[in-house]
């Protein structure tokens, strides 16, 4: 499940919108003054994750590669014009793969864990002009404070420490032998392969009742681990991009400019501290951008920008609000631009995964004629989204 | 099979990979009334790459009852080997992950007869 091919429809690679994802919010309401034509007005997570499939902006089917074989099968499937995205996360792969001890010790071997190339490549329609585009990227991500905030260390402590009757992280209860009393010394033979020279056998597989019952118990450790992990958990990122296109009906091939993003949150208080806090502060650096008028020049018009984003959350697992500044500076907005210069938010939890996202703020008109206020309110199923750049 | 040990019975339990692998060993007597549990081991400090427990147990011949589990995390990569006393008794590797779900998991049962001399 780490290594993912994607099998992307042709989409638009400068269009302003928001990236399709699953976890996307649902807009229930938006309220603008001013220019009406916010495909991406509730974009207000600032700088977000930079990957090739952002940077050209696809969209598709998602397909799963595990291991070695599936690849090289996804591979053959690639000709210059399909649409197609590879993201492989090495460590968790079975090609290179981390081990736990590992990944436990080391923070070099966190960082690693999460780093994630990607490579994209699809066709996209502008102004009525074809184009062929390709992005390469690399991302990490990695927590600062893994013993309170990382999935895997909390469940992986949650076992270490587990002691108790009662406690779905000790392992299993105690197994009797499958033979009765009467014949102790003749244990049913092992269902595995006994080595003649007297090495270790594979030991046999346990019933289905039995496996079950402890995946259940597994299942349960994980949400009582999980349950102390901090919804502000402190961590930081970083990605970049690079992409470049050409004209379909041939012609020389452009640079799509490089994007570097830089993150990191600093979660305040724990986790079950009744009220908690989260300071972010994310660089989003975006180098010779062409603008979608000269996309088809020979020698477009580019532009560089630097976002820098500063958010500050506050509340319970319940509630919370956030309050937003950026240094967004006046001139005519790209895509990637279109975020709040400030913003105030509020999120409210219904059930475990489902939030509603009120968002009210100040943004510069996509025609660059002022600013402009405006809200919105949505719908999430992914608390995450709300919380990463 | 049956593994001879001395008392106290030394237990090894060696990890590879980016899977958790939890196991515990069960030491039954076989007695007019039925099975009687004489002592258990849990391995579960799956961050180890070997953990070494051992077990106090009175000169005898006792079944012992080898549960294992497996379950994806990083990886589905695993390997293990469970040793009593200088006796290699139990391996296996592979790749646990088999399906989109991301904890696949593997179950082991097996039994041996345990001689502590």
């Amino acid at each position: 499940m780490r290594l993912q091919f994607t099998l992307l429809a042709a989409s638009a690679v400068l269009a302003v919108g928001a990236r399709a994802q699953s976890n996307d919010p649902v807009k229930l309401t938006e309220s603008v003054r001013g220019n009406p034509q916010l495909a991406a007005f509730t974009v207000d997570t600032a700088p977000g994750t930079v990957s090739a499939f952002g940077l050209l902006g696809p969209t598709g089917e998602l397909a799963v590669v595990e291991n070695p074989r599936d690849l090289t099968v996804a591979l053959k499937a690639i000709d210059g014009s399909n649409a197609f995205g590879l993201s492989i996360t090495p460590a968790r792969t079975s090609i290179t793969p981390m081990s736990v001890s590992t990944y436990y010790d080391h923070m070099w071997a966190r960082v690693l864990a999460g780093t994630t190339l990607g490579y994209a490549q699809t066709t996209a329609s502008v102004e009525g002009a074809e184009y062929r585009q390709r992005a390469v990227s690399i991302e990490t991500s990695f927590f600062l404070e893994p013993q309170k905030d990382d999935p895997l260390t909390l469940y992986w402590n949650a076992l270490k420490s587990a002691s108790g009757k009662d406690n779905p992280c000790v392992f299993a209860d105690a197994q009797k032998p499958l033979d009765p009393p009467a014949a102790p010394t003749a244990p049913a033979a092992s269902a595995g392969s006994a080595a003649s020279d007297g090495g270790p056998v594979k030991p046999a597989l346990a019933p289905p009742e039995l496996k079950e019952e402890l995946d259940k118990r597994a299942a349960d450790c994980r949400k009582l681990a999980l349950s102390k992990a901090r919804w502000n958990a402190s961590r930081a990122w970083a990605s970049w991009a690079k992409g470049q296109y050409r004209p379909d009906a041939g012609g020389a091939t452009h640079s799509m400019g490089h994007v570097l993003v830089l993150g990191f949150t600093y979660g305040i208080g724990d986790f079950d501290a009744k009220q908690a806090g989260a300071l972010t502060v994310a660089a989003k650096r975006t180098s010779d951008e062409p603008t979608l008028a000269t996309l088809s020049a020979a020698e477009p018009t580019r532009k560089s920008v630097t976002l820098s984003t500063l958010r500050g959350s506050y509340g319970t697992e319940r509630i919370r609000g956030l309050l937003e500044v950026s240094n967004l500076k006046d001139g005519e907005p790209t895509a990637s631009q279109r975020v709040f210069k400030q913003a105030l938010g509020l999120d409210v939890r219904l059930t475990d995964g489902m939030w509603i996202n009120f968002r009210a703020g100040k943004q510069r008109r996509i025609d660059n004629q002022g600013d402009e206020w405006g809200s919105t309110m949505s719908l999430s199923y992914s608390p995450a989204a709300l919380l990463k750049f | 099979m049956q593994v001879t040990s001395s008392a106290p019975v030394p237990l090894e339990l060696r990890r590879k990979g980016g899977s958790i692998v939890t196991s515990r060993l069960d030491v039954w007597l076989a007695t007019p009334a039925g099975w009687r549990l004489e002592g258990s081991s849990v391995l579960q400090n799956v961050t180890a790459p070997v953990e070494r427990q051992s077990m106090k147990l009175a000169k005898g011949q006792y079944t012992a009852v080898f549960t294992c589990r497996v379950e994806e995390s990083i990886n589905g990569v695993y390997e293990f080997n469970f040793d009593v006393g200088p006796t290699p008794v139990y391996a296996d590797k592979g790749n646990v992950n088999t399906t989109s779900d991301p904890h696949d998991s593997k179950v082991y049962r097996d039994q041996f007869v345990l001689v502590v001399s």
